[in-house]
């Protein structure tokens, strides 16, 4: 074996012991993570800045590590009592992140371990923050009476600082996902659904109904107007023709009179005698008086 | 993430550990090839070195944790030339990629599905049959409105990353997205909250949209997740199916209506032209008759003043004719006819009723 093989295997060696050496004296931190050093399970630093890190090799020192990001959980669903004693459900998510990673660690070991004591931290505060509210607080039609958001934000604003002193959990963000009834609640809300649409089915009828009828009632009445305007107007136009008649007649007629008397009175007896008519003469009276004396001349 | 040991030496020890049962000929043929594993080694080496570079794919952007510290620089798609491992880790970000969400918590049973963002006029009236039961809060998701009514939904949602680094360092992707999921129902759930449900059934959809998308991108914002909304659909929006018959009524009342409207102004269309041709008659009947009226009266003046003039000239005359041809005219039409002789003085005659 040549000095060169020698050399060329202690510097392989050497190489092989510091790579070892630095792999485990020393750690890195990322970014959006924090480490607790723990020495015999006794923590000695907490590191937040992300790097390389020295420590001492396993068993003398412990790195744990805590993803200091947002994460997400959902609460489980549960009934709650409003403060006018309606039941609800109001299942809430929480965004919350580590920010008390030796906390977390003495609290909870492991973030496996936080949702279910943030399920029951945040139920139990929001049971206690729903009996303060009405249920027409929860929903309803006009915003100054919706109190949703502020629910949200005095939900957020009694967790908080539990769940840091609790567990170095800091709360980012809690929302309502849903408003929910009881299973048998659901039942007369569909009652009053039905009823509710029944009675806009009826008001829809009876609208239709009313505007329909006024419809006809205006067409007719419109009709009417229009046939009385043309009998107004027939009515007028006899009356003036019978004026214009009236005068033809007395303008010929005050010409003669007498004329005109005899006339009329001729015509008169013409309408007035009828099959029936007993007429009661006397022989002297034209033409009779002819049958009784044969003189000359007639007149009476 | 404990950081590895360097790759290179333990392929060489493993090999040593695996051979030394296979005896003195094997490890005679393993000296022999030292040489070509020298040149293993040397590629392996090289391997290593080279293990940091990375395609990025077209929808994607890079970030680079150099001992485990998030790089200011963005990557865009290509070659990608990192340190190999315990220096540096890459991650990919799909920035370019819009991302689909499907939200369907509350969404009805297929056969419910009438409401919808289909026009109303369209609906396919399936009358569902009226369950009795009342849906579970946890199996069958719906949501309360503003007048407490139930409705049940299926949205879907895009969403596209913008700022890859606020992304990474905001949260763990999983859950990134269900952040982003409880956002769309929780801002659902407000705005619905405050809305009737004749409006979030259908002139306020519109609203409702634009406002869940903003509240969303609002809330989005504020956890500073570099998430943008693109688009926040609704799928469906419907009632329970156990009121859809009830609706379905109130939509059918609505056409009822519009028929009854309808007729009416058919009815109102018809009778208005007849209206007026009668009137129109009665006037043309009118003027005619006065016309009649007035010429036969002017004719019949005209004749009087004739007969009149002739009057004058001999009275006597024309009097005894007209009178004579009234008799002729009036005594054959009576029934009677009592004649007696002028000198017998005074007689009393009993007339019977006659009509």
């Amino acid at each position: 074996m040549s000095r060169l093989q020698i050399i060329f295997r202690v510097l392989i060696a050497a190489t092989v012991v510091l790579l070892l050496g630095f792999a485990m004296g020393s750690f890195q931190v990322a970014s959006n993570e924090a480490v607790v050093l723990t020495r015999f399970g006794a923590p000695v630093r907490i590191l937040t800045t992300a790097g390389l890190h020295g420590k001492w090799p396993w068993p003398i020192d412990t790195v744990n590590r805590f993803d200091t990001r947002l994460a997400f959980y959902d609460t489980r669903i549960s009934e709650a009592l409003t403060e006018d004693k309606r039941n609800v459900i109001v299942p809430v998510y929480l965004a919350w992140r580590i920010v008390d990673p030796l906390k977390f660690l003495q609290a909870l070991g492991t973030p496996d371990a936080a949702p279910a004591k943030l399920d029951s931290l945040v139920t139990s505060a929001r049971n206690t923050l729903l009996g303060r509210y009405k249920f027409s607080q929860l929903v309803s039609n006009d915003p100054a009476q919706l109190k949703l958001a502020e629910i949200e934000q005095r939900l957020t604003e009694t967790i908080r600082p539990q769940a840091l002193e609790a567990f170095g959990i800091a709360v980012a963000e809690v929302g309502i996902k849903r408003i929910a009834l009881p299973e048998a609640n659901t039942l007369y809300v569909f009652d009053r659904m039905r009823a509710e649409r029944g009675q806009y089915a009826a008001k829809f009828r009876a609208e239709g109904r009313r505007e329909a009828e006024e419809i006809r009632a205006q067409a007719e009445s419109e009709r009417t107007l229009l046939m009385a305007d043309a009998q107004k107007y027939a009515e007028e136009t006899r009356g003036r023709a019978e004026a214009d008649a009236a005068r033809a007649y007395a303008d010929a007629h005050a010409q003669a009179p007498e004329f005109y008397k005899f006339t009329r009175d001729l015509e008169v007896l013409r309408k007035v005698a009828k099959e029936n008519t007993t007429l009661v003469l006397d022989t002297s009276s034209a033409p009779f008086n002819e049958l009784q004396t044969p003189v000359n001349s007639a007149g009476k | 993430m404990v950081s590895a040991p360097p790759l290179s030496p333990p392929p060489v020890r493993r090999r040593r550990i695996t051979r030394p049962d296979s005896g003195q000929a094997l490890f005679r043929t393993f000296a022999n090839t030292l040489a070509l594993l020298r040149i293993l080694l040397g590629g392996l080496i090289a391997i290593y070195l080279c293990s940091g570079i990375t395609r990025i794919q077209p929808n994607e952007e890079a970030l680079i944790y150099r001992l485990g510290k998030l790089r200011d620089e963005v990557n865009p798609p290509g070659l990608l030339f990192a340190l190999p491992a315990p220096f540096d880790r890459v991650v990919r970000v799909p920035t370019r990629t819009q991302h689909e969400m499907a939200l369907s918590h509350w969404s009805p049973e297929e056969s419910a599905l009438i409401y919808g963002s289909t026009p109303v006029s369209t609906l396919p009236l399936t009358v569902a049959v009226a369950n009795t039961k009342g849906l579970h809060p946890l199996y069958e998701g719906y949501t309360l409105t503003g007048d407490a009514n139930i409705v049940q939904a299926r949205f879907s949602a895009r969403y596209r990353i913008i700022d890859p680094r606020a992304y990474v360092s905001a949260a763990q992707p999983a859950d990134a997205i269900a952040l982003i999921d409880a956002s769309f129902y929780q801002a659902a759930t407000q705005v619905l909250a405050m809305m009737k449900i004749d409006d979030a059934l259908g002139a306020g959809l519109g609203f409702f949209r634009e406002r869940v998308r903003a509240l969303v991108q609002q809330r989005l914002d504020a956890r500073n997740l570099g998430v943008a909304v693109i688009a926040f659909d609704v799928a469906a929006l419907t009632p329970p199916s156990a009121t859809v018959p009830a609706f379905s009524d109130v939509t059918s009342a609505q056409v009822e209506a519009r028929t009854m409207v309808e007729n009416s102004r058919t009815y109102r269309a018809q009778i208005l032209p007849q209206g007026q041709s009668d009137a129109y008659r009665v006037r043309q009947q009118a003027d005619a008759a006065a016309h009649q009226l007035v010429l036969r009266a002017n004719a019949e003046a005209a004749s009087f003043a004739k007969l009149a003039a002739e009057y004058r000239r001999a009275p006597d005359l024309i009097r005894i004719r007209l009178r004579a041809e009234a008799i002729e005219e009036v005594l054959p039409r009576v029934k009677t006819r009592t004649v007696l002789p002028a000198d017998t003085g005074q007689i009393n005659l009993f007339l019977r009723d006659t009509p």
